[in-house]
């Protein structure tokens, strides 16, 4: 009884393969268009990140563990803002002030664009992590029932 | 205008992030490069405040420092900006030498200890946003580096959380540290609702076209009290003592050397530069009574600690008391003299948690109780720790004298000047704190480090090399700080002390020549500092009544007959005040072997005292609701006073 509860139910699992490459496309949409229209790194990350859910949702907390790696998760963030500074300090070395629109001076571009893809892939890298972590603490004890359980269900069928 | 000398301040605040970020990148791998990261990003923001000193300090220029280039907009200031005059700087100086410090004394002393990635990054962080905080020109800004401080000082205070107590301190600092923060934040929000704009400069210029705007007065009591949380001033210092108790040394020597430090800021900028109130009597009763209550009752339960680093922290505050004592005098004199404290404080009561670090590195224990004879094993400790305690009880030779003496004299001064018996009263309470103060550290001296050598700690060694040039570093600048004190007060005080009263000037730098005088700012500062005319017969009568008082109190609180009653007839009574030291949230844990001599070296004192020892204890209850209680009542006290009286 028990064990079947645990498998996935395909609509579960067909509905977050098929959200899963929606989420991610939108939410690089919202990062890239951050400057112009409503949303921005926050949001468009935190969508990107949102995928890892979907992944728990469709396919279970072992998987979610197999495909992604939160140590480079981890890693990311650090580089998400080392290239903030960076961008932003760059203003200072070509003569101008912190944060300056340096890139497309004179057009209609700024250098926030850039700036906000920076902070767009920090908060997917750190919001996945989070979200791994919760997600772990969530099963602790599943990691060791759930495993063999799916094979035992799926090797029949 | 544009310099690259201009771009340091931001870079200097960049770089310790920068260098936070780095570390928790490469950290993980090599501890080599982890520590490479961390002593090149301090090193370069000690560098780049060094730099600044020629311009700002000496020349008398305000570096202001427009994010993106965003300047006003007719006389609308919409960007982010920094803005550092001497008053900025001053306290940059004070920050990055505190953080060179506490680092370099961190790669030896945090050696027991894992996951040290995340320690160097939140120190880092930490350091980062108390530059910015002292840097910035922006009120919001403060307000941002005020939580990045607040939470990463949070999350180092229980970074050893193996020890008892270590989560509750953490979080006891939280939860009050976070009323500190909504008080900020609520007062930032009435400000801005009335004058629509968050730069320090243009804030300070619109205030006085607002004249008794209930509002504005509210939004300074806010903001008052948010700065005396971060500074730990009266109502909140038991959180200080449970936080420090539990940290690392080098952490807590940036909670009390800078945390503090940049309470004291944020109430001189806010008292002098944005409001320009402290010329009305109610301000400076209110700032220099804070300051008095916190220096005599932090020293008083100073006095009954068992635990090295509590009672550190308890010093700490009654040292905070005095700098805030003397700012709000509203004089020259008692601005110089705080920040000269300010500055002393941070280094003797830097010198001195790194002593208790070393002590503990070594031995494992902080008890004084169990503690004693350490001279024998760690005579190089031993001789740092005296320099410490001497400067701190203000001793002729080191620099806790020289700023001592010129609070003393500052208060003096204001009294004579005013003929109010308050401020005379604030001075005879220095004095005696001063003296309590040396009393305190002769107990801690004698049951540390002279006094018997308990057996397990036969073996002790001394501390190495790397761990004792941070606190000889400490120790020289204590001494030379203490010799040259005209040097101090022409190239560091003088300056930082015409910039809090220059406040047209500030506005002027940041919003245009001539918006000062448009909005009715006249143009302060200070030529020279006034010690006391030591020919008025009526300060010298003034002085004589200081000290009768002063003599006649201490003499009636111990009077040799009570004393020898006390040691007599109330053997019970003793017994009765002997346990309630034990108290863990009061004094600490009791232990089986106790270093009599050492630990109740002034018994008689606090017997006489029971009454008021035994009120404290109740008070101090270790509850974080009851802290909150007080940091709230606090708030409305300060709240009500403001909106009635001003």
């Amino acid at each position: 009884m028990k064990s079947k509860f645990r498998k996935k139910n395909i609509i579960v699992r067909c509905a977050a393969d098929l959200f899963l490459p929606l989420a991610c496309t939108f939410g690089c949409y919202v990062v890239l268009h951050g400057n112009t229209s409503p949303g921005g790194g926050f949001q468009g990350g935190v969508l990107v990140a949102s995928a890892i859910l979907l992944v728990f949702l469709g396919h279970g907390g072992t998987r979610v563990k197999d495909s992604f790696s939160s140590k480079l998760l981890h890693s990311s963030e650090t580089i998400a803002e080392i290239m903030y500074v960076v961008i932003a300090l760059l203003g200072i070395f070509t003569g101008l002030n912190f944060c300056v629109n340096f890139v497309f001076a004179g057009q209609e571009l700024e250098t926030s664009i850039l700036m906000n893809d920076a902070v767009g892939y920090h908060v997917m890298a750190g919001i996945a992590c989070l979200l791994i972590m919760m997600l772990s603490t969530l099963e602790p004890e599943d990691k060791e029932q759930d495993a063999p359980s799916e094979e035992k269900e799926v090797a029949p069928k | 205008m544009n310099t690259f000398l201009n771009n340091f301040p931001i870079l200097a605040i960049m770089i310790l992030f920068v260098g936070a970020f780095v570390t928790s990148l490469v950290g993980r791998r090599s501890a080599l490069a982890r520590n490479g990261v961390v002593l090149v990003s301090m090193t370069a923001a000690l560098a780049m405040m060094l730099a600044l000193v020629k311009p700002v300090l000496l020349d008398g220029q305000i570096i202001t420092y427009w994010l993106g280039n965003w300047e006003p907009v007719e006389g609308w200031a919409f960007g982010i900006c920094l803005e550092v005059d001497a008053l900025s700087l001053f306290f940059g100086l004070i920050v990055t030498v505190a953080v060179f410090v506490s680092g370099v004394y961190s790669f030896t002393y945090m050696n027991h200890d894992d996951s040290l990635v995340n320690y160097y990054t939140l120190f880092l962080m930490l350091s980062g946003s108390v530059l910015g905080l002292v840097l910035s020109g922006d009120l919001f800004n403060i307000f941002v580096m005020v939580e990045i401080m607040t939470f990463t000082a949070v999350a180092l205070t229980a970074f050893r959380n193996t020890y008892e107590g270590a989560l509750e301190g953490a979080l006891k600092y939280l939860v009050v540290g976070s009323l500190g923060s909504t008080s900020l934040l609520v007062g930032i929000a009435m400000l801005y609702s009335q004058l629509h704009t968050l730069n320090l400069a243009q804030i300070s210029a619109l205030i006085p076209g607002q004249g008794a705007n209930p509002v504005i007065i509210a939004a300074f009591a806010f903001l008052f009290m948010g700065f005396a949380t971060k500074a730990f001033l009266f109502p909140f210092q038991p959180l200080a003592a449970d936080a420090h108790a539990v940290a690392p040394a080098s952490i807590s020597l940036m909670i009390s050397g800078v945390l503090t430090k940049c309470g004291v800021y944020g109430i001189i900028r806010l008292c002098y530069v944005l409001y320009e109130n402290l010329n009305q009597p109610l301000v400076q009763y209110l700032v220099t009574g804070f300051g008095a209550v916190s220096m005599f009752i932090c020293v008083t339960m100073a006095f009954n600690q068992h635990n090295f680093k509590r009672l550190l922290a308890f010093h700490s505050i009654s040292q905070v008391g005095y700098v805030i004592t003397a700012v709000g005098l509203g004089s020259a004199l008692g601005v110089s003299a705080g920040l000269y404290h300010a500055m002393n404080h941070t280094i003797f009561k830097g010198l001195l948690f790194l002593t208790a670090g070393a002590v503990q590195h070594q031995t494992g224990s902080l008890d004084l109780d169990s503690l004693g004879g350490l001279s024998k094993r760690m005579p190089r400790t031993t001789l740092l720790f005296l320099i410490g305690a001497a400067s701190i009880s203000g001793l002729p030779p080191f620099n806790g004298f020289a700023s001592k003496w010129m609070i003393y004299q500052a208060a003096f001064q204001r009294g004579a000047a005013t003929g109010n018996f308050f401020f005379l009263f604030v001075c005879i309470v220095a004095l005696i704190t001063s003296v309590l103060t040396l009393a305190s550290f002769i107990k801690v001296a004698q049951s540390v480090f002279f006094g018997q050598l308990p057996e397990q700690y036969k073996e002790v060694k001394e501390v190495p090399l790397a761990m004792r040039i941070p606190m000889w570093i400490l120790a020289v600048l204590c001494i030379v700080t203490g010799l040259f004190p005209t040097q101090v007060q022409n190239y560091l005080l003088l300056p930082a002390t015409s910039a809090a009263f220059n406040a047209a000037n500030y506005i002027d730098q940041a919003m245009g020549l001539g918006y000062a005088a448009a909005h009715g700012i006249a143009t302060g500062g200070v030529a020279g500092l006034m010690v006391s005319d030591c020919w008025n017969p009526t300060s010298w009568l003034m002085l004589l009544f200081c000290i009768t008082c002063a003599v006649a109190i201490v003499a009636l609180l111990a009077s040799p007959n009570d004393l020898k009653d006390a040691h007599i007839s109330s053997c019970d009574e003793q017994a009765e005040v002997l346990d309630a030291k034990y108290e863990s949230f009061f004094s600490g844990e009791e232990s089986v072997y106790s270093q009599v001599g050492g630990s109740d070296l002034f018994w008689g004192f606090k017997h006489n005292w029971r009454k008021y020892f035994s009120y404290m204890h109740d008070w101090h209850s270790g509850i974080v609701n009851d802290y909150t209680l007080y940091g709230v009542v606090a708030i409305a006290f300060v709240l009500l006073a403001c909106i009635i009286l001003l």
